[in-house]
């Protein structure tokens, strides 16, 4: 899906390309590949208790085809070079996030256990 | 678990750190400086004087600065040609008037920048050549204001036995903010005739006597306002002097050609009418085509025995004649006429100078047959191939005084009031006039045709017996036109108490030589004191006449002279007001650093470009792909829609480094359109377009990949789509198995309870 709505963005450069609609897309498109990225990992984490979540065998392609979207929107709108600029500060988030990722999956570990 | 703690606590001191405020380097802001208060006008007023043949007009404007910067006020005078000339200016402050002095027009520049530079006001009346209007600039102090008081004079002309004049009020109107004052005064030699006011029906006209009246505008608000458009005339001969101290004599003597005098002497010359047809891309649009093509035939049609005509239909290097020579009107010709405009189809540049040489040789053709040639341009009124106006008005200037040939235009739903003034401008020759077509021919075509003027007498010449140092300002010998009037303007050495002996001979239908005798003792001739400043004009418009044509420089240097002994600006002398410092060591020594310091004196201050590239608030450095994207669009979307590709006028397209390319002759080649992807070059006598940058290798690499990832998704969701409903097929399957196995296993054990037979 987002790599539908990034290439559908691609496809109106010319004459014709309209900023706002660009961007708007592009957007839609981050929108829905940070969605994907997140539904491939809860399908990764709950596939043992509900296999039918994963949809057979596409969270893993899901989320390589989201991180392409999201590479190419994110370059596309300028985000790329504002994190390659920000690295740093981009480096901590991803570290605030395995952190509460972490946090998460070591609070649902007992009741796994439990279960 | 603790790890993941630590890495989220010391996150949160690194995410602090970079929190403190840096030096940014990735963007750079632009800072626009405020823009300066515009100059008011707070009010206007008006004295207009009309006698026989000469027109002057005091205009009053009363400007204040309402900002804290020293300005250069400026006010256009755009006059049009052989009408108004500026023969004065002076400065008003508080109650103390300023005059000006008459220099040639480097050293007036000269000496208002060197004032300006120290400090010290000034005012400067200037002719701007690019864009051919007179300019005044006045600096104004902060908070101050300055009060210009601006001479225009004029001769004018006689059309069907009145005399017209038109002031542009409608401009004062707009601009006034607190009054708007005119008092209009008509005062004749002779005994005044009719005076009407036809664009303000209402305006009460007081009459003081035989040979004066009056009328009055006081509006002290803004209201809007039309144009005020004077006609008056005056009863009989027009006989008046005036004699200065110096001891030179004016005369002046003017007779209608309706005169009784004239009437067994005039013969109406044949027309020969020179159409010129526009077919340029432009009028293509707006169904001007049409409207051209049916003026044209109307206007020929109304030819008569004797007249003849020549149709040339102008489209881009092409210059296509009706027939080489020219022809009288007849049935089978208006056919032909149809056929011929009818083969055209509006494309290509506009030159209005390419048919010229064609207008020129049916002019001489027409002269030599004994007819008047009278030139109608017939357009949209945009030339898009060089020479462009300003200087496409000398080639015309050229022609009409050359073959002596009216230039009258029919504007065709002209696109805006530029392109019209185009027209006005090249219809100033020898009594031409525009006339506009918005909606329907016929009416504006009678009107053309209705303002067609021939002579009707030729070779009047005028003599001044016993007088000393004669010269005339009038042309001598002179060509009487239809509607107008016979008239002597001249200068000689006497007092207003010497008689008048004139005499004026011209050839009747038959060829015998005719006269009229005046002789008047001086004490009995009316004085007029404006007759000299009309000696004047008269003379400097015939001398600025023949400077446009040809660029003699002793009529450069007469013009000159004349011009500063007289007081009037010209395109080569310049008047100028120069006020004393108000305090010589003061702080006003330091007020021109607060203007603008790069502006030019005739152009507007040099202010922020909002097209610059800094403009953005980015980076130039740090461009996002989309916003590049936009911009190249944009840039192409430009191209498209600049005005010579959307009205066609580019006769032809060719790709930047193809073999049509290197055809061209660069070298004389003129650029009138430089884009991002197109450019507009004026070459070889014609407009071509120069493509290059096309198609767009990055954009065709997105398109292309786009429209791959669309195929890819699509398939892809098929697939999962499919899949998906086999999936739920399957489970479907299996539930209604695993149901079945189940009622199986349910019912099983009530079969097994059921109690045997």
């Amino acid at each position: 899906m987002a790599l539908g709505i990034v290439s559908f963005a691609l496809a109106t450069f010319g004459p014709w390309f309209n900023l706002l609609l660009g961007y708007g897309l592009m957007a839609a498109s981050i929108a829905v590949a940070v969605l994907g990225i997140w539904w491939a990992d809860r399908s990764a984490h709950q596939v043992h208790r509900n296999p039918g979540l994963t949809n057979g065998i596409f969270a893993k392609s899901g989320a390589t085809l989201s991180v392409v979207a999201l590479i190419l929107s994110t370059y596309y709108t300028g985000l790329l070079i504002l994190v390659l600029v920000f690295w740093p500060l981009l480096f901590v988030a991803l570290l605030l996030t395995w952190a509460f990722h972490r946090a998460w999956v070591d609070s649902d570990v007992p009741s796994e256990v439990q279960a | 678990m603790k790890a993941a703690r630590f890495v989220f606590a010391i996150g949160l001191v690194v995410v602090a750190l970079l929190s403190v405020p840096g030096p940014a380097a990735a963007f750079c802001v632009i800072v626009e400086p405020p823009t300066p208060l515009p100059t008011q006008v707070n009010g206007t007023q008006v004295e207009i004087q009309l006698t026989e043949g000469f027109a002057r007009i005091v205009i009053i404007k009363e400007f204040y600065n309402p900002s804290d910067e020293l300005k250069q006020g400026q006010i256009a005078f755009p006059l049009e040609k052989g009408h108004e000339l500026i023969t004065d200016l002076r400065m008003k402050i508080g109650n103390v008037t300023y005059g000006s002095s008459t220099q040639n027009r480097t050293d007036a520049l000269n000496a208002f920048l060197e004032a300006i530079a120290k400090g010290q006001d000034a005012a400067l009346v200037q002719y701007d050549p690019p864009r051919d209007v007179y300019w005044i600039a006045v600096t104004i102090p902060p908070k101050e204001a300055r009060t210009t008081i601006t001479t225009l004079e004029m001769p004018l002309t006689k059309k069907d036995g009145f005399y017209e004049y038109t002031y542009r009020l409608s401009i004062d109107a707009r601009d006034s903010l607190s009054y708007l004052r005119v008092h209009a005064r008509v005062e004749t030699a002779a005994p005044l005739g009719d005076v009407q006011i036809p664009s303000h029906p209402d305006l009460p006209v007081i009459r003081g006597g035989l040979h004066f009246a009056d009328a009055y505008i006081n509006e002290t608000r803004p209201a809007a306002t039309g144009d005020l458009h004077i006609r008056f005339r005056a009863a009989g001969t027009s006989l008046s002097q005036f004699a200065d101290p110096s001891g030179d004599r004016y005369i002046r003597f003017s007779l209608d050609a309706a005169d009784p005098t004239f009437a067994s002497s005039l013969r109406p010359t044949p027309r020969a009418l020179v159409i010129l047809v526009d077919a340029s891309g432009s009028m293509g649009f707006l169904d001007r085509w049409s409207l051209a093509k049916d003026a044209v035939r109307r206007i020929a049609s109304d030819l008569g025995a004797g007249e003849s005509y020549g149709v040339a239909v102008f489209q881009g290097a092409t210059v296509a004649p009706l027939s080489p020579n020219l022809q009288p009107w007849t049935v089978t010709g208006e056919a032909d006429l149809v056929r011929f405009l009818d083969s055209f189809r509006p494309h290509g540049s506009t030159s209005f100078a390419a048919p010229l040489a064609q207008a020129a040789s049916w002019a001489t053709d027409a002269r030599r047959a004994g007819q008047q040639p009278i030139l109608i341009l017939v357009s949209d009124g945009r030339p898009t191939r060089a020479p462009l106006d300003p200087d496409l008005e000398p080639t015309y200037a050229r022609i009409s005084y050359e073959q002596a040939m009216p230039i009258y235009a029919l504007a065709v739903r002209p696109a805006d009031h530029d392109d019209e003034t185009v027209l006005h401008n090249l219809s100033a020759y020898h009594r031409g006039e525009l006339v506009t077509v918005r909606g329907d021919v016929p009416g504006p075509v009678a009107d053309l045709l209705a303002s067609i003027r021939v002579p009707v007498l030729g070779n009047l010449q005028a003599q001044i017996a016993n007088a000393a140092n004669l010269t005339f300002a009038s042309a001598n010998p002179q060509v009487v036109w239809q509607g107008g009037e016979a008239f002597v303007i001249a200068r000689m050495r006497g007092t207003a108490n010497d008689s008048l002996d004139l005499r004026m001979t011209w050839p009747d239908a038959s060829g015998a030589t005719r006269a009229l005798d005046l002789r008047s003792a001086g004490p009995e001739i009316p004085v007029q004191p404006l007759l000299k400043r009309q000696w004047v004009l008269t003379r400097i418009h015939a001398l600025l006449e023949a400077a446009r044509a040809r660029a003699d420089p002793s009529v450069i240097a007469e013009l000159t002279t004349l011009g500063t002994e007289n007081r009037v600006a010209t395109p080569y002398t310049s008047l100028l007001v120069l006020l004393p410092l108000p305090n010589p060591s003061g702080d006003r020594s330091a007020a021109p650093e607060t203007s603008f310091p790069d502006a030019p004196i005739f152009g507007a201050p040099a202010t922020f470009s909002p097209a610059s590239p800094a403009s953005s608030g980015l980076s130039p450095i740090f461009v996002p792909p989309l916003v590049a994207e936009a911009r190249k669009a944009d840039a192409l979307r430009r191209d498209v829609r600049t005005s010579l590709v959307a009205q066609d006028e580019v006769d032809r397209y060719v790709a930047f480094g193809s073999p049509e390319y290197s055809k061209l002759d660069l070298q004389t080649a003129t650029s009138r359109y430089e884009g991002t992807y197109l450019r507009i070059l004026d070459v070889g006598g014609e407009l071509v377009g120069v493509h290059s940058g096309l198609p767009d290798s990055s954009q065709l690499v997105a398109n292309g990949i786009g429209f791959a990832g669309i195929f890819l998704a699509v398939v892809g969701f098929a697939r999962v789509s499919r899949r998906g409903n086999r999936s739920q097929h399957d489970k479907e399957i299996v539930d209604a198995t695993t149901q079945r196995e189940s009622v199986l296993e349910i019912e099983a054990p009530v079969e097994r309870t059921e109690p045997p037979d």
